[in-house]
């Protein structure tokens, strides 16, 4: 589950997905005594507190003031920053989805839940669900289509 | 509609997506989260009742929380985990993953007679009428924590009057009131026991987070001990059976 709910906060740009990591798995952790369920259920549930953290983040960041660019220190490139297999291509072709539908296909295919968990984490119906992860399939395959390394 | 070979790229798209969720967590942000983890209190409030489903619960939840982090056991295996989490790893890994808590506490089958009963209620109805005081003494169908008192050599002096069948007409002995379930909704009792409740919480709960959520667990578990102990509130809420859980733990 750590790889899935890593990929998800990738997925979903999060600034600092690893330290997000965190405290999902601290509030995991913390809130295992409440949990009751199978399998299935305790990858939804952790997948839910992602999503919930993941929302708490968003709006964290966009509280937070805004530093000109001068400001922003110069950072040496990629000097302690771990070296990490990811999918450059795939990424900016996320970045395109509208927030719902990247939403729907992170959580269906990065964190590998069914439709019907997807539709209980986003408190959407199934064929809402269902619509969203079509048209998010059907743009990432024309974007990805048209990308050199495709 | 769908383009040629439109199929084909959808399927390397979700091929692309699942190996997005499948790297692995490098082993020094583990190491970190996990040392992290460790700081961090993990008994959720005080609880004295449901003892040994809570210190199983914890164990499970360490084991399976090292699991998440690692992706797999790596970092247990090579001995690199800071030291609780690897004692913790050591002996409880095998129950990473699957293994959680199940809903509902286990029953007792003392006093049974070989039957099998959700809960003692049941027990007691299924018994003859005009019958059922000795089946209602029984332990069958309280949950197994209920069934252990914890092993504090005063509490009889305190919970258990000397002659049963004496109905107490409360007003002779005060102390013995406050040893009684079902006092505790009296006026001035019930705003100190709340106040004792949330102080309790605020105590145990060092990181400052899910304030709110504490509080809620620290009545939902004072009011369990209420309901399945009888017993009274200071013998419930001590911190000796806290961190004799806590320590079992470790």
């Amino acid at each position: 589950l750590g790889p899935a709910v890593l990929g998800y906060l990738r997925a979903q740009r999060v600034p600092d997905p690893e330290d997000l990591l965190g405290e999902v798995f601290l509030q995991v952790t913390r809130d295992l005594h409440r949990f009751e369920g199978d399998e299935d259920a305790f990858r939804r549930w952790v997948f839910t507190i992602a999503h919930h953290r993941l929302i708490d983040e968003r709006r964290r960041v966009a509280r937070r003031p805004q530093l000109s660019d001068a400001e922003i220190p110069e950072m040496p490139a990629s000097a302690d920053v771990p070296d990490m297999p990811t999918d450059p291509d795939l990424l900016a072709a996320l970045d395109q989805l509208s927030p719902d539908q990247r939403e729907v296909i992170v959580l269906r295919f990065v964190a590998d839940l069914s439709l019907e968990q997807v539709a209980e984490v986003t408190k959407r119906r199934v064929g809402a669900v269902k619509a969203l992860q079509h048209r998010a399939l059907s743009r990432l395959s024309r974007t990805l289509a048209v990308s050199p390394d495709a | 509609m769908t383009e040629p070979g439109g199929d084909k790229l959808r399927s390397e798209i979700v091929g692309r997506l699942t190996a997005l969720g499948r790297i692995s967590i490098p082993d020094d942000i583990a190491r970190r989260h996990l040392a992290m983890i460790e700081s961090v209190d993990l008994m959720p409030a005080p609880v004295a009742v449901a003892e040994r489903r809570w210190t199983r619960k914890i164990a499970v939840g360490a084991a399976f929380f090292t699991g998440l982090m690692t992706g797999g056991m790596g970092l247990a295996a090579a001995g690199a985990l800071p030291d609780s989490a690897q004692a913790v790893a050591h002996s409880a890994l095998h129950a990473v993953g699957v293994d959680v808590p199940k809903a509902h506490p286990d029953r007792s089958t003392d006093g049974c007679n070989g039957g099998t009963f959700a809960n003692h209620g049941q027990f007691v109805s299924s018994q003859p009428k005009g019958d059922r005081s000795a089946a209602a003494q029984s332990d069958c169908g309280k949950p197994v924590q209920a069934t252990t008192p914890p092993s504090t050599p005063d509490d009889s002096s305190v919970t258990k009057p000397d002659h049963p069948s004496t109905p107490n007409s409360g007003d002779d002995n005060p102390g013995d009131v406050k040893g009684k379930s079902g006092d505790h909704a009296k006026d001035g009792d019930n705003a100190d026991n709340k106040g004792d409740d949330n102080s309790n919480a605020s105590t145990h709960r060092q990181d400052g987070l899910t304030n709110t959520n504490t509080t809620r667990s620290a009545k939902s578990a004072a009011s369990t001990a209420h309901t399945t102990t009888g017993t009274s509130h200071a013998d419930v809420n001590g911190g000796g059976l806290l961190s004799h859980a806590h320590h079992g733990e470790s």
